[in-house]
């Protein structure tokens, strides 16, 4: 197998990045830390339960996106958004399924899914209504 | 490279063991003359972003591929291997090793 060389995509975790990476890790109770490759790109560290406090899950920020592997470097997912990367933690959760840790995980994620659900067809559906009717109603105005 | 920002600190034992054992397979792989890409490329993995992972200390070369790795770093495997045991199992790697039966 090939390693992929993507062109280096450098430099610290900007904040709207790190928000939803450290809800992660604080809504499963667990701490954290950030490092870089040996090229630059910007990795994030969820450590599991003490006393080891091992990596059970890292964030890379690669050129075309986020890779997402556990502690064992087994690859979990490839994601272009963060909010891709939402679905690989789940994913991961429901495979590795080691401890309480995952269960959080997957408590997290089904949650945010959830609400990303229900909320999203109520905006679409309003931004169709507001275009269908928007004509008719300014021309009865 | 760590750039450190923790959210809550760990034990600095378990970590601390870890770090060195990352700086000591960093030197390794530098004398062997190997990118992170290429240690990635000779272990069949398709991201080296796991060698980072260890060389900064959070992960750990899982006992099933040590030999792999052993081998990309031109290190005899058994040596390779008791290095990394005593960072990673200290009490273990004492008493199969330090302890005088």
């Amino acid at each position: 197998m090939s390693v992929i060389d993507f062109p280096r995509r450098g430099g610290d975790w900007r904040a709207d990045e790190l928000r939803p990476l450290v809800s992660l890790a604080q809504a499963a109770r667990l701490s954290w830390d950030t490092g870089t490759t040996e090229r630059g790109e910007a990795q994030f560290y969820v450590l599991g339960p003490a006393p080891e406090h091992d990596c059970v899950l890292c964030v890379s920020r690669l050129a075309q996106g986020y890779v997402v592997e556990d502690g064992a470097g087994r690859l979990i997912g490839e994601a272009p958004s963060l909010d891709r990367f939402a679905v690989a933690a789940a994913g991961a959760a429901i495979r590795g399924s080691r401890s309480f840790v995952t269960r959080v995980l997957v408590a997290w994620v089904t949650i945010r899914l959830t609400i990303e659900e229900k909320l999203e067809p109520i905006f679409e559906e309003s931004e169709e209504l507001l275009t269908r009717f928007a004509p008719q109603v300014a021309a009865i105005i | 490279m760590v750039r450190s920002r923790k959210a809550e600190k760990p034990a600095p034992k378990h970590a601390n063991l870890r770090k060195r054992a990352g700086a000591w397979l960093q030197e390794k792989r530098k004398a062997a003359g190997l990118s992170q890409i290429e240690l990635a490329q000779r272990l069949g993995l398709k991201y080296y972003t796991f060698i980072s992972q260890v060389e900064n200390g959070f992960g750990r070369v899982p006992s099933d591929s040590m030999e792999a790795w052993a081998r990309a770093l031109g290190i005899a495997p058994s040596v390779f291997a008791r290095e990394l045991l005593a960072y990673y199992e200290p009490e273990l790697h004492k008493l199969l090793f330090e302890v005088k039966a």
